[in-house]
């Protein structure tokens, strides 16, 4: 199931934001996980000389302890609905071409905050040196942009292809029961 | 269920209500009718009102809102600062908050304060956090902004009150006051606005100013923060010479508004100001289908509104718009008339 959606306004950023989904690689993913709370560190180059090295943590929104699951944001089906910007998720630090960049389906809420934004080694010694620094951090994500400006997109990316293989048991136990609901209409249809 | 719930609210004597409304300046002095018509209807509940900061002024010391409550910033709401407003909200107890502006992050935060019955529009992202929505077409126009927001009293049992009304300054600053000259009748023209809709150009306000004055009317140019630009450019293009307002406190500036026989404006939040304080208002208006003065429009009884007379359009595209520049259309000479017709 296609847990991001993004509205894309112009072909150019189309291309761009493909780009950076296609490129960014995912060093680690963390084993140990903290209920509600995804740690990450990103980097990627800034400079011919140094990278950008932001970390912080994606975390869940909750309405008195309970995690808010939000399936569609937004469609054609909603009047006056548009989506929301991704700023409103990632915060400011985002290019000025994907400002306004409509996220149609989101799931769960999960807001990123940046806790440390600094420059780090030349972009040729990032990998190793940023691995070898979080290397015993096992509840801490590893990813690398290849545009340290577009560092949203690739963590967007990085907390989709967490949830596939990780799968919260809420979603999990949602899941499955959307499959039986499926299961129970087709069998009744065909005694039918 | 749900409406039994309602009723026997709505029956209560007393009852800690919030009315969010966290948008600009129009837009929240077109909501004042909504904590009028419940301190009308019930006289007891505690009102509180949810607002940006840049707008809590102009409501602090309104006789039917209790409680002015400041959103952190005057920044659009999200997520990084809306969640100290949850503790804030949660402190204050609220019984009901009425969402007349749907935002995503205070609806959650309201929300995630544990305010129990939560009221609002049906068609924006934030109605997933509301139990009683009221459906809504605003962005399709056809009525005025204040009906809508009555509208979403409607679950209460309030009976409407469509009037508006703003606490302002008795006294002026001197430098406000030596403008007002005894026994001459007084014209405020505010050619700014926030971009939200077309405009007149400067040179449309000025030869406004320049009948006015024709007529023996003193005519004052007023403009907001960044807008100084325009005073000069209406002044340089009418024979106007001194008369002029820059910068002053909301509440100052409502209170100058007050002293004024008419005021002139397009689709800005001074001109509901006008009609909020009791100065006729004349308005400006495009004719972009939302911006119309159907949905916008001054609400006082003798205010005026005027569009140019061209088809109304869904959006400006100057370049394929055959009646661009459709407010070059617009005379000065029927809107001259408006304003001296009841000085």
């Amino acid at each position: 199931m296609k847990r991001l959606q993004l509205g894309l306004k112009n072909a150019k950023l189309e291309k761009k934001v493909e780009q950076v989904l296609n490129e960014t690689v995912i060093h680690k993913k963390p084993f140990v996980f903290e209920q509600g709370r995804w740690p990450f560190v990103v980097f990627g180059a800034g400079s011919k000389n140094s990278s950008v090295i932001r970390t912080g943590y994606a975390q869940q929104t909750v309405i008195r302890k309970a995690p808010i699951y939000i399936a569609t944001l937004a469609g054609n089906h909603i009047p006056d609905s548009e989506g929301m910007p991704i700023e409103e998720l990632v915060g400011d630090d985002i290019p000025k071409e994907i400002a306004g960049l409509k996220v149609f389906h989101l799931n769960p809420m999960r807001p990123l905050t940046i806790t440390a934004k600094k420059t780090g080694p030349a972009p040729k010694n990032a990998r190793s040196e940023i691995t070898d620094i979080y290397k015993d951090d096992n509840s801490t994500a590893i990813i690398e942009t290849p545009d340290e400006a577009y560092w949203s997109l690739s963590l967007l990316k990085y907390l989709d292809e967490i949830d596939k293989f990780s799968m919260d048991p809420v979603m999990d136990n949602f899941y499955s029961r959307l499959g039986q609901h499926a299961s129970t209409r087709k069998n009744s249809n065909f005694k039918n | 269920m749900k409406t039994n719930i309602l009723e026997t609210l709505s029956s209560r004597d007393e009852l800690n209500i919030l009315i969010v409304r966290t948008d600009r300046i129009g837009d929240v002095v077109l909501s004042t009718p909504v904590p009028t018509s419940i301190r009308t209807a019930k006289p007891n509940w505690k009102i509180s009102m949810l607002v940006k900061p840049f707008v809590a002024e102009l409501l602090d010391g309104h006789p039917d809102i209790d409680e002015v409550i400041r959103l952190e910033t005057d920044e659009k709401p999200r997520f990084f600062n809306t969640r100290n407003l949850v503790s804030r909200l949660k402190s204050k107890r609220f019984d009901v908050v009425i969402h007349l502006f749907s935002d995503f992050w205070v609806s959650l935060a309201c929300r995630q304060a544990g305010i129990a019955i939560r009221i609002g529009p049906a068609s924006k992202l934030g109605r997933i956090f509301y139990n009683h929505k009221i459906t809504q077409h605003r962005s399709r126009g056809g009525r005025h902004e204040t009906d809508y927001n009555l509208d979403i009293l409607k679950p209460l049992g309030i009976p409407p009150v469509r009037k508006s009304s703003l606490p302002y300054s008795k006294t002026l600053p001197s430098y406000m006051a030596v403008l007002l000259l005894d026994g001459k009748k007084h014209v405020g023209i505010f050619p700014g606005m926030g971009g939200s809709a077309r405009n007149w150009k400067p040179k449309k306000y000025a030869e406004l100013a320049d009948k006015l004055k024709n007529e023996g009317v003193e005519v004052i140019l007023l403009a907001g923060p960044g807008e100084e630009y325009l005073i000069r450019e209406v002044m340089g293009e009418s024979s106007l010479s001194h008369e002029s307002l820059i910068g002053s406190s909301l509440k100052d500036m409502a209170g100058f508004i007050k002293r004024l026989s008419c005021f002139v404006a397009p689709s800005t939040g001074p001109l509901h100001i006008a009609t909020a304080v009791g100065t006729r208002a004349v308005g400006i208006y495009c004719p972009i289908r939302v911006c119309l003065p159907e949905r916008w429009g001054p609400i006082g009884k003798d205010d005026k509104s005027f569009t140019p007379d061209v088809p109304s359009c869904e959006k400006c595209r100057p370049e394929s718009c055959k009646e661009y520049d459709c407010m070059d259309k617009l005379p000065v000479e029927p809107v001259a008339k408006a304003v001296m017709e009841k000085l």
